[in-house]
């Protein structure tokens, strides 16, 4: 038996049941959390973190990722304030470093709305623009779409990017999934732009 | 060969009366030189397994987490969460089976503590482990074991089979009903899969990257069973503690952290190496009395403690009594217990680029503050060091510290910025030296010194002439030497085999002058 | 190959307990040498070696017992030595050090003076 618990967000009283998340039932509720790596239907996963939200529980506050976190009785929820704007302000200007500046789809959008200098941090640490955040999106919707994934994760931190799995190409069907989710515009109607590199190449540091 | 005390040179030939190890408190170490780690017979001859006997004859489960309880045992990996409340919170969880696990990642640069533990008294690990599994009700054990410690693996190992042949591990084990299996699983070199939630992905074969944990591992864990994770010190300290009991356990330490811990202590001091000691020790009675004090004729400057997640301490807390909460409090973090003594030589920026430059290597790389962070982190701080550094840089590092520090997705991230802010908190002058005068007080970063031949001692006997391996000094038998410094490449090697003391280190002071062709060593020119 | 027998019960484990201590003289010389990883970089596995040779030739392998131990923290120093029940430490032992060790310490249980640093 779901139990029906009953939060604070922004000062509004929510009725939500016990185990969803902050940010479902904050989108339920009209307000207005910005994700890049969520989509619906898919797991979250936790890994931009410009869902952060401050909450108070038991009167000590912190900030959590809203999207995983399951929401309690007499939870209060914060979900902007001037240090969680500033943060993820921050979070953009980090992002842009690796994925560069010419940017598009829910990327630009925050960029604008949030005031971000993209050129903050990218600026000290000249890198090749790979128009990636590595959010996890088109590998986890193509996952979900084909019980298997042409594209994967490989190397740490970094190192880590979004590569293609030569043996498994054939299962493609160009369902063009990965650009419905794609937050930066990196994957187009006709394919990603640079190409996912193919993981034997990456291995052997040919790519 | 035999022990000879550094300071006063005294010949000292009982273990017991070593400085070293007069002033420790060996409960846990104190066997590994009586034992061998692959006979289970040494260890039941010393005492083992008496305390899986008791837990099994005369406690319930429940009685076994109270003491652990009231004994007040804290997480030795860093975490300092209370032991007895997270076997609670596992053996309180639903699910028809729980798994213990021990974490042997230890992956702090420096620190060997688990190492010498499961290396040297598996057993011992192994009947805390028995002894947890019993009280939370779980019926399956893991012990990793980062994949850089062999021989803690094969011991392990062994001590399990031990186990299992004498019917201490199995099924009803010592006629109890109590059936508990162990698997020792081998990591694959990152530190981060020391995290909790990235080992036990780890667990499942799947890549170690932490996932976020609002609901706790000890809910759900591996395979999404109740798990509870402890370290391998933590588990070490169990069977103590059921013999002794609570109350003694709390005699020892402070009132917050009860028990003793064990420290690698390393650096700039005369002895090195492991030590326990009880909590509320202070940082001088262990620099000084235990550790000997600093090497040469330096003087101390800092201790680093904690790892790459702890902080720098300045010669005003050398009266902190170490425990949790007090390093807490001055923005350090006990960590998994490593602790670096530095001296004046040691350059407190470039100590703090030594853990973000480790910690850009270790990040999983799954969120943005921490990947993006680390990076842009390690390149300014790579800039002051060499002298790159632009006003508004440390104004750059708070911002970003702020964001990693609030919203990184595991503790790798959230605690990366501790050395850095740390080193700025209490050696602010320092950076500013690095950033606006492109000087190095302590003389270390080596883009921004130069090495200079005081032409006053220099006695021409072209020793570092000869040595240089780049041929930069110049100079003959009649001719003061000096350095060519578009050739030097700092490696120091004139300054440590000079004879004389003639050679030192400057930064940003005026380069003096070549000595005038044909200057002869003073010596020479007095007779 | 363990020596003791399957434990079925606590009263089991303690007839073994005593069994093994039993079997033990407290006062025989016991030669702990350390095979923590730090040591065995530094030449222990040499050492016992050396011990093993020398308690061979000097017919000593009933008398004296040579035990391979866990790790003490003084890596910095080893390999690292101790003679039991006497706890003498010796650091920094290498293979030419034993025959003196075992001939001055063991037989006539004086402690040798000689320091290495």
């Amino acid at each position: 038996m779901v139990r029906t618990v009953v939060l604070n967000i922004d000062n509004k009283k929510v009725r939500a049941k016990e185990g969803t998340s902050i940010l479902d039932v904050a989108r339920k509720s009209s307000a207005d959390i910005p994700t890049l790596c969520h989509e619906n239907g898919l797991d979250p996963y936790g890994a931009c973190r410009i869902c952060s939200v401050e909450i108070e529980k038991k009167g000590r506050t912190k900030i959590v990722a809203a999207c995983c976190y399951p929401v309690e009785e007499g939870l209060k929820v914060r979900t902007k304030s001037p240090k969680i704007n500033k943060i993820r302000k921050t979070i953009i200007e980090l992002a842009a470093i690796s994925a560069g500046e010419g940017l598009s789809g829910e990327m630009r959008l925050l960029a604008s709305k949030y005031n971000a200098d993209l050129s903050r941090f990218r600026s000290r640490v000249p890198t090749e623009s790979t128009k990636c955040i590595l959010c996890g999106l088109c590998i986890r919707r193509c996952i979900e779409a084909n019980w298997d994934s042409i594209i994967g994760f490989s190397g740490r931190g970094v190192n880590k990017r979004v590569v293609l799995f030569p043996d498994r190409s054939g299962i493609c069907s160009i369902c063009n999934y990965c650009y419905d989710v794609c937050p930066t515009g990196r994957i187009s109607s006709i394919g990603p732009s640079p190409h996912f590199p193919n993981i034997d190449n990456v291995i052997a540091g040919r790519e | 060969m035999l022990y000879k005390e550094p300071s006063s040179g005294k010949i000292i030939p009982k273990l017991e009366n070593i400085t070293f190890y007069k002033y420790q408190l060996r409960l846990l170490l104190k066997e590994n030189a009586r034992i061998d780690p692959k006979s289970i017979e040494d260890y039941i001859s010393h005492g083992g397994y008496s305390a899986l006997a008791k837990v099994l004859s005369e406690m319930s489960p429940e009685f076994v987490i109270k003491e652990i309880k009231k004994a007040n045992l804290r997480g030795r990996g860093g975490g300092g969460f209370p032991t007895g409340v997270k076997w609670e919170t596992t053996k309180n969880a639903i699910g028809d089976s729980k798994c213990v696990i021990v974490n042997c990642d230890e992956g702090d640069p420096g620190a060997f503590m688990d190492r010498s533990l499961i290396e040297g008294n598996p057993h011992k690990v192994l009947e805390g482990l028995i002894i947890g599994a019993y009280a939370i009700g779980a019926d399956e054990g893991y012990v990793y074991v980062r994949e850089e410690y062999p021989l803690a693996v094969e011991n392990i190992s062994i001590a399990i089979t031990q186990a299992e042949e004498c019917g201490l591990l199995g099924e009803n084990i010592l006629s109890s009903g109590f059936n508990f299996r162990v698997r020792v699983h081998r990591g694959a070199g990152a530190f981060v899969s020391g995290e909790s939630s990235a080992l036990m992905m780890a667990l499942e074969g799947k890549v170690g990257e932490p996932r976020p944990k609002y609901v706790h591992t000890a809910v759900k864990g591996v395979w999404n069973k109740p798990s509870c994770l402890n370290n391998v010190e933590t588990w070490a300290n169990i069977p103590q503690i059921i013999l002794k009991g609570a109350k003694w356990f709390r005699s020892i330490g402070t009132k917050g952290s009860s028990g003793t811990k064990i420290f690698s202590l390393v650096g700039k001091i005369n002895n090195t190496g492991l030590v326990e000691v009880p909590m509320g020790i202070t940082l001088r009675d262990l620099i000084y009395k235990i550790g000997g004090g600093i090497r040469g004729e330096k003087h101390f400057k800092a201790v680093q403690i904690g790892g790459p997640s702890g902080g720098f301490i300045p010669e005003k807390y050398l009266d902190l009594q170490v425990d949790f909460d007090e390093l807490d409090k001055v923005g350090s973090m006990m960590g998994s217990g490593g602790m670096v003594v530095m001296d004046e030589d040691s350059c407190m920026v470039d100590a703090a680029r030594y853990f973000v430059d480790f910690l850009l290597e270790e990040s999983c790389g799954k969120c943005i503050p921490c990947r993006e962070g680390l990076r842009v982190l390690s390149k300014i701080l790579s800039d002051i060091c060499e002298g790159r550094g632009k006003d508004g840089d440390i104004k750059l590092i708070e911002d970003i510290a702020e964001t990693m520090g609030e919203v990184s997705l595991c503790a790798l991230g959230k605690t990366a910025v501790n050395p850095i802010l740390t080193s700025l908190r209490y050696f602010r002058s320092e950076w500013e030296k690095h950033i606006r005068d492109k000087s190095c007080p302590s003389k270390a970063c080596k883009d921004l010194i130069n090495y200079y031949i005081d032409p006053k001692k220099c006695q021409a006997c072209q020793l570092c002439l000869r040595e240089c391996p780049v041929g930069a000094i110049q100079g003959s038998k009649d001719q003061v030497h000096w350095i060519d410094l578009e050739k030097c490449i700092k490696c120091g090697i004139c300054q440590e085999i000079c004879n004389f003391g003639a050679i030192r280190k400057i930064s940003k002071e005026p380069i003096p002058k070549n000595p005038l062709k044909g200057m002869k060593p003073i010596w020479r020119m007095e007779n | 190959m363990l020596s003791i027998k399957r434990i079925i019960s606590i009263e089991d484990l303690e007839e073994t307990r005593q069994e093994i201590r039993v079997g033990r003289n407290p006062n025989k010389p016991i030669i702990s040498v350390c095979m923590g990883t730090g040591c065995i970089a530094l030449g222990a596995r040499k050492v016992v070696g050396a011990f093993k040779v020398e308690l061979e030739k000097e017919g000593l392998k009933e008398d004296i017992e040579i035990k391979e131990t866990g790790c003490l923290g003084s890596c910095e120093l080893g390999p690292r030595v101790i003679i039991y029940p006497d706890e003498i430490c010796y650091f920094k032992v290498k293979p030419e050090d034993i025959p003196e060790i075992i001939s001055k310490i063991v037989i006539k249980r004086r402690v040798v003076e000689r320091v290495r640093t």
